[in-house]
């Protein structure tokens, strides 16, 4: 036996009670439980799309197993497939814009602001220990030094997340998802093609170079993470 | 279905709140039939529930919530039979009864149920409390359950027939 609309209606009428007298002043003074940082981010997993981790752990897959089977001099093609590891970062950054969601989500209870920078932590966190992970693998025929393997997998994700970043902060919409992938494909093609025709590059003596650029573009990323807070900030006050 | 009605528990936002304390309240008004002391023991819900960790960030568990508000409840009656054993009177909120059972055939067709009856009614029907949830207030089987409001709905629509 199945209860209709009508009869629900009704039943809501027939067990109506009186208005309560202090509902306001109570709700208002009702104490809110305040949500730790640490709890917070592990919320916003739930609120990750979920092709966001399943790209980052294929891409990072894929890069295990060429680490694993393959010879050292597959390096550059394992660095070549970071970026693609860092567009899931800037895309996620990029998607309240996409969506002309972001002047709304800066007005909610969790601001933008704490929202984006609590998916970037967690996204880069992940990052974090897969690239740890793959650089123990890869290291494993002793071809590199730990901190080489480190440095020449870390400079492409931190080059495109730097760039990404910059683009999103600068262009709306989602001509900066569209931006973003092309970057991405840049520092890919350019990592494939040129780790192939310039293998010197990773020779010990050019290592200077890869350190510099990894603090540059570490710096760098830095600078846009603090300019992106700076910007909600503004925007925030403009509402 | 929604995230609320898997989690069995509801978003601790204004709005959300402010449902949540009317659909309490109702229920303890059920139960007391006065309308102060509906108030107080669902403010005291809320507030056990804070204190006693029945919310998690700003989410209040409905089973928490309703197993609280039938317990204040029932701790209620207790005192009042207690009162009532000394000699002493009860003031109870006048045309409360009129109020909720008058007028439309629906509502007498109610008062024909048992106390338990309406009870399940109102949590399943009004207050759109999950199957789930009201199994383990009740701590009764699903199957248990269907069986009991399936009886009830049959008892009300007979009455209503009549």
């Amino acid at each position: 036996m199945r209860i209709g609309k009508e009869r629900k209606r009704e039943l809501e009428k027939a067990f109506e009670a009186p208005k309560p007298m202090n509902k306001k002043a109570f709700l208002a003074q009702l104490p809110k439980a305040q949500i730790g940082y640490r709890e917070f981010m592990f919320y916003q997993i739930a609120y990750m799309p979920k092709r966001v981790w399943l790209i980052s752990a294929s891409i990072f897959g894929i890069s295990l197993y060429g680490a694993w089977f393959m010879q050292r001099s597959m390096i550059w093609a394992i660095s070549a497939m970071m970026p693609f590891a860092a567009l899931t970062v800037t895309t996620e950054n990029a998607r309240s814009a996409a969506y002309g969601m972001e002047e709304l989500e800066m007005a909610a209870r969790f601001s933008l602001r704490s929202i984006v920078l609590a998916r970037l932590g967690v996204l880069g966190i992940f990052h974090l220990l897969l690239l740890i992970l793959l650089v123990c693998v890869g290291n494993r025929d002793n071809a590199y030094t730990l901190l080489q393997s480190g440095i020449y997998l870390t400079v492409p994700y931190l080059a495109t997340t730097f760039f990404g970043l910059a683009v999103s902060r600068k262009v709306h919409g989602k001509e900066a998802i569209y931006i973003c992938m092309g970057i991405a494909v840049t520092v890919s093609g350019f990592y494939g093609i040129a780790g192939r025709t310039i293998e010197i590059a990773y020779q010990s003596a050019y290592f200077g170079w890869w350190l510099a650029a990894f603090f540059a573009f570490a710096l760098g990323l830095a600078s846009e993470y603090h300019k992106i807070i700076r910007q909600t900030e503004e925007l925030a006050w403009n509402l | 279905m929604s995230i609320q009605k898997v989690w069995g528990s509801v978003r601790g936002d204004a709005s959300h709140l402010e449902e949540q304390y009317d659909k309490i309240y109702r229920y303890c008004y059920f139960k007391l039939r006065q309308r102060e002391l509906a108030e107080d023991i669902t403010q005291e819900t809320f507030l056990r529930c804070f204190s006693q960790g029945g919310c998690q960030g700003n989410v209040y568990e409905l089973r928490y919530l309703y197993t609280v508000a039938r317990n204040l409840c029932i701790d209620e009656y207790r005192k009042k039979k207690a009162l009532l054993l000394q000699g002493e009177e009860v003031i109870e909120d006048i045309g409360a009864e009129e109020r909720m059972l008058s007028g439309v055939a629906l509502k007498i067709a109610l008062s024909e149920l048992e106390e338990e009856e309406r009870e399940l009614l109102l949590l399943r029907y009004v207050n759109e409390v999950p199957v789930g949830v009201i199994c383990k207030i009740w701590k009764i089987s699903r199957y248990a359950l269907y069986r009991k409001v399936q009886k009830a709905l049959r008892k009300l629509e007979t009455a209503l027939e009549d």
